[in-house]
């Protein structure tokens, strides 16, 4: 569904992401691991279109996002959910939800369909027991649920989730953790997330990417990363190999 | 004790024009929540609204399609006016913004100079009479401008929180970049703020030359005065800068009835550095911007 | 002095404006046309104050005509009422003009914003008013009349070319003062606090300060202005100088080129001229300069000047023949000793938590690392240590002084400089510059400036990219360019954040030597990152932070076989239905 090529982002002179390649099938949860500064986020940010790369494609169903812009890019069926969240601070639960069915207008936002505001708000109760609430006040967790339902607001066929599990208690986590994998697996969204918490990430997910400084070290399925891959390492540096082995 | 009495006529006095200021403030609070950019060319709205409709009651026209013909043709200069932010180059920053304002704020001025001289000038449209409230004379004319920008608070109010274009200005305000994951277009949304300021403005000088009369002079002192009403009310908050601006007009009234209508003028200034001083947020603004870190 | 012929010539430039100045009284004809040129230069005069004030410190004022008219009325009534002469009115009008900048600037440049923008349209007015409502002694509308010319001894200057004279032997020395302010270090800063004052501030810049000074400075030239014009034109009232003059006085610069000193000049000189030949449509140049200053500032913002590339002021002159020195702070011994002690800094935004309970103490040539997952708050810890961030409450002290409640520069000054995580180098100076701009904080001698700042660029190799501006370079030279600045200020502690970012590994080696070579040179380090690789070679202790609070500190080995800090980052396996 989701056909990233040769993707390459830099900030000015520094390389954030090397010619990377990656795909995301219809309702899967594929996850992206890897310390801070791998890249990550640019990942998702180009994919959006929040940030222009230097080369590479984005095709999503066929169709060549590469040069859209991130308004296009939502009308086409992609959502972002950024890192710490992103609610409209000073704006209410119910409005945020609204406004993830910005473009879709006011008939589809409000009627019955699976990505009306009814239907998100019955996915969250949470979020329906603080419609009026100033969004700036929720906890945390409720802040993650309340982007991701605005996220669905926009009915998307891509879900990218940047960090999702930032800042966040064990709980809450697993509450999200349950809700994005009935999103992958009852509604078809393709799910891409950003996770530095590599345990959570590749639980959640089907299949991942690992990063670091730009590059993808290792992809396959989350079973297979688990076992193979050298996680801690990969956070605290080779010293960790060797405190093991000694 | 006698300026006790006189009062409530002080401050009455400073209504009509306290509710024009305050029209220009929200337009002033509208575009810069939008584009962080300060319109110096907001007073020019005003001046252009006042001047053409005295233009167009002078060609023959009955007022009730005239005037918000004129609203109409104000609006369309403020759309012209971020067309022309548009053009410029890559890497501009605030202050290239806030120059190219200045200037076509200063050109706009030089036009209305030359299209309507320095005169000033008037039409009617209220007819000759008043009521009598607490001591104080309040005209048809400063009760419909308090009455209309009541109404347009309401509109603006109805706009903002009530309607899903409003809502996504107010989220671009809030954060562009997350507006621009829900699809919003931040363009629009800043091309929607100056449509509205000019139009808020444009309306703000059709109301106001019947009584005070306008010139094309005025465009800058009304600049200053709706800038300093918004910082009063709180630059980042359309509801308070109106707010503000109702309060500078009555300061102003007072001020005027009890010291001295010779500096009318020059009070605002005094407000702004006051305000400055004591509280640069103003009264219902959040973000205290302060060089120091 | 060592004098390149770059920079000779750049010497030179003012001299022969001077000097073509001054042989126009020569070769024009007419005394109307001398009558233009000698406005002119009582126009230079102002826009070479406005040129320090916007071009190069980049604040606008839009009402330094007001300025002129405070010193034109102070000298005409002085004169006239007081029967002062026209010399010792002179000092009087600049001073009144200076205070009342102050007054202005005061409050309005502490903000970040356009406020002294808004107030100096505003004081023009306040000053009208002044003026009418006291025309008893101020003339008011019909102004003041019959204005004494100045005489030099007992001889009345009448003759219009030994007016033009006079007047550019005021307009010689303001610029050749204005020169040697914007081509020296000063003029750096100000050119720092136009592009970044967060950086200009962690450079040691007293922003505030300086831009206070520089509108009083501008002030004052411009009411100099004032009180030459009326000793010739014998006349002022309200109107004379109002809001079209002091929007001129901005076009004229703009179109000559803003921060070029030399550009103001042309700018003046090209509309004043070009106002002159538009006489006949007069009431038209209001719109026609309008239009061309939005044109311009739409376009390209460079005027004139700007079609001339500019030479970099410093360059670091040949290379050094010895090795450069240890760039050890004056006064600190490397022994060991404490340099900084933290204790209990708190910073809250809304509701949320960032950093609290932060304390450690610091030991010269140590290097302590700050790590954590994301959100943990080690770019606050590293602000509320640098002052960009107020600590709510707790301590900071630096070499044995207390400086929680000190900004930024301040502490930069007293020994504690930072970098950023992506580099804040001012785009308009070259990386020597950028050095020098480092180095040059306190009452040191242009020569010390210079002398330091090349041994920062040798010491950090960066001699082959020294006269290159930052968007030329790559990120490793940006980087290191960015520690040459922290380290230009001669710190005893060195806040480092994340400079491993964007580094291949053999940059990352390279960081690592520069890094053990500061730290054997006595200079303590904090660091924080998330390069393990980079990290835990390095550091002598390091502070595990989560969620704003430590949860550990100690030597790598114990840090890292933290289970705390294990599962900080890996996260606790969680059950999922």
């Amino acid at each position: 569904m989701l056909e990233v090529a040769g993707l390459s982002v830099s900030y000015g002179a520094a390389r954030a992401v090397h010619s990377l390649d990656l795909t995301v099938g219809q309702g899967e949860i594929v996850v992206l691991v890897g310390p801070n500064g791998a890249g990550k986020s640019s990942v998702v940010n180009a994919i959006a279109g929040l940030l222009k790369p230097q080369a590479g494609t984005v095709v999503l169903n066929g169709t060549d996002l590469t040069r859209s812009s991130p308004a296009a890019r939502v009308r086409e069926g992609v959502a972002l959910v950024i890192e710490g969240r992103g609610v409209f601070a000073g704006m209410t639960v119910a409005e945020n939800l609204e406004l993830g069915g910005y473009s879709r207008g006011r008939a589809r936002r409000s009627g019955g369909g699976p990505y009306s505001l009814p239907r998100v708000v019955a996915m969250f109760p949470r979020l329906g027991e603080r419609m009026s609430q100033d969004a700036g006040s929720l906890s945390g967790g409720e802040q993650q649920m309340l982007v991701i339902g605005r996220a669905l607001m926009s009915a998307p066929r891509l879900l990218l989730l940047d960090e999702p599990s930032l800042g966040l208690a064990p709980s809450v986590v697993a509450e999200i953790a349950k809700v994005v994998k009935i999103l992958a697996r009852e509604h078809g969204i393709g799910v891409l997330v950003c996770e530095q918490n590599a345990v959570l990430g590749l639980d959640l997910a089907n299949r991942g990417y690992v990063l670091q400084n730009g590059n993808v070290v290792a992809e396959g399925s989350c079973s297979d990363l688990r076992e193979e891959h050298d996680m801690l390492s990969l956070y605290l540096g080779g010293s960790v190999r060797e405190s093991q082995q000694a | 004790m006698e300026w006790l009495i006189s009062l409530p006529q002080f401050l009455a006095g400073g209504l009509a024009i306290g509710a024009v200021y305050g029209l220009i403030a929200a337009g002033f609070s509208l575009i810069y929540n939008a584009s962080r950019v300060i319109n110096f060319a907001q007073g020019q709205f005003v001046v252009y609204g006042g001047l053409l409709a005295v233009s167009v009651v002078g060609l023959g026209w009955p007022r009730t399609i005239g005037l918000p013909v004129v609203v109409v043709l104000c609006v369309v200069l403020g759309a012209a006016l971020q067309a022309v932010l548009t053009t410029a180059r890559k890497g501009s920053n605030e202050l290239t913004f806030v120059m190219v304002t200045i200037g076509i704020g200063m050109a706009l001025q030089g036009l209305a100079h030359q299209a309507w001289g320095t005169d000033y000038l008037t039409y009617t449209l209220y007819p000759d009479a008043g009521v009598r409230i607490g001591g104080a004379f309040l005209n048809v004319a400063t009760l419909t401008i308090v009455a209309v920008t009541v109404a347009v608070c309401v509109a603006l109010w109805a706009f903002l929180y009530r309607s899903i274009w409003g809502k996504a200005m107010r989220a671009c305000a809030a954060d562009p970049r997350v507006a621009q994951t829900v699809g919003i277009q931040p363009r629009r949304m800043i091309l929607l703020a100056y449509i509205a300021s000019a139009g808020l403005g444009g309306l703000a000088g059709v109301l106001v030359t019947p009584p005070l009369m306008m010139s094309s002079e005025y465009g800058v002192l009304l600049t200053i005065k709706g800038f300093t009403a918004a910082i009063v009310g709180g630059l980042t908050n359309p509801f308070g800068a109106v707010i503000g601006g109702v309060l500078l007009g009555l300061f102003e009234g007072l001020c005027v009835g009890m010291v001295s209508s010779d500096f009318q003028d020059a009070y605002a200034f005094i407000a702004l550095m006051i305000v400055l001083l004591l509280r640069p947020q103003g009264l219902f603004g959040q973000v205290q911007m302060s060089s120091a870190r | 002095m060592n004098m390149l012929p770059p920079s000779f010539l750049r010497n030179l430039a003012p001299f022969v404006i001077l000097l073509v100045l001054a042989v126009v009284p020569l070769w024009t004809t007419d005394d109307y046309a001398l009558g233009v040129w000698t406005f002119i230069l009582l126009n230079i005069l102002v826009v070479l104050g406005l040129d320090l004030l916007l071009g190069y410190a980049g604040q606008l004022s839009l009402g330094h005509g007001a300025f002129v008219a405070v010193g034109a009325f102070a000298s005409a009534l002085l004169t006239t009422r007081a029967g002062w002469s026209g010399w010792a009115a002179m000092p009087v009008a600049v001073v009144l003009a200076a205070l009342l900048a102050a007054a202005l600037a005061i409050p309005t440049l502490r903000l970040r914003g356009y406020y002294l923008a808004m107030a100096t349209l505003g004081f023009p007015v306040l000053f009208d008013a002044v003026i009418r409502v006291g025309s008893m002694w101020s003339g008011g509308a019909s102004g003041v009349t019959a204005i004494p010319r100045l005489s030099i001894g007992s001889a009345v200057l009448r003759d219009p070319k030994d007016y033009y004279w006079l007047v550019l032997g005021f307009v010689a020395p303001v610029l050749l003062v204005t020169w040697w302010i914007a081509n020296s270090r000063l003029g750096l800063k100000l050119r720092a606090i136009h592009a970044d004052e967060t950086a200009a501030l962690s450079r040691g810049v007293p922003v505030v300060r300086l831009k206070v000074g520089i509108f009083v400075l501008s002030a004052s030239i411009a009411a100099l202005s004032g009180c030459l014009y009326v000793h010739q034109v014998q006349f002022v009232a309200a109107g004379t100088f109002g809001l079209q003059y002091s929007l001129m006085l901005v076009v004229m610069l703009v179109a000559g080129g803003m921060g070029r000193i030399w550009g103001g000049v042309a700018g003046v000189v090209l509309l004043g001229w070009l106002s002159e030949l538009l006489r006949g449509v007069t009431s038209w140049q209001p719109v026609l300069f309008g239009a061309l200053l939005a044109g311009l500032m739409l376009v390209s913002a460079g005027g004139v000047a700007g079609l001339f590339r500019r030479r970099p002021i410093f360059s670091p002159g040949p290379l050094a023949v010895r090795a450069p020195p240890l760039l050890l702070r004056p006064g600190v011994s490397g022994a060991g000793g404490e340099v900084l002690r933290v204790n209990g800094l708190l910073r809250r935004f809304g509701g949320v938590t960032a950093v609290s309970g932060l304390s450690l103490n610091l030991r010269a040539g140590e290097i302590r690392a700050i790590i954590g997952p994301n959100g943990a708050g080690k770019s606050t810890a590293l602000a509320l240590i640098s002052g960009a961030l107020r600590s709510e409450k707790g301590s900071v002290v630096l070499l044995g002084r207390e400086c929680v409640s000190m900004t930024a520069d301040r502490r930069t000054l007293g020994g504690l400089s930072r970098t950023f995580q992506h580099p804040r180098l001012i785009p308009s100076l070259t990386v020597f510059e950028n050095i020098c701009l480092g180095s040059s904080g306190g009452a040191k001698s242009l020569r010390d400036s210079l002398s330091t700042a090349r041994d920062v660029l040798d010491r950090l190799k960066l001699r082959t990219v020294a006269q290159r501006f930052p968007d030329e370079i790559n990120h490793y030279q940006r980087r290191l360019t960015e520690i040459g600045v922290a380290l230009a200020s001669h710190p005893a502690v060195l806040l480092l954040d994340e400079p491993a970012a964007g580094l291949s590994t053999a940059e990352i080696d390279q960081l690592a030597q520069l890094l053990r070579q500061l730290r054997d040179n006595g200079i303590a380090i904090i660091l924080v990152d998330h390069v393990m690789d980079l990290v835990i070679p390095l550091a002598d202790q390091i502070l595990v932070l989560e969620q704003g609070r430590p949860i550990a500190s100690g030597d790598a080995h114990s840090v890292v076989n933290n289970d705390r800090v294990r599962s900080a980052y890996l996260g606790e396996a969680a059950t999922y239905a």
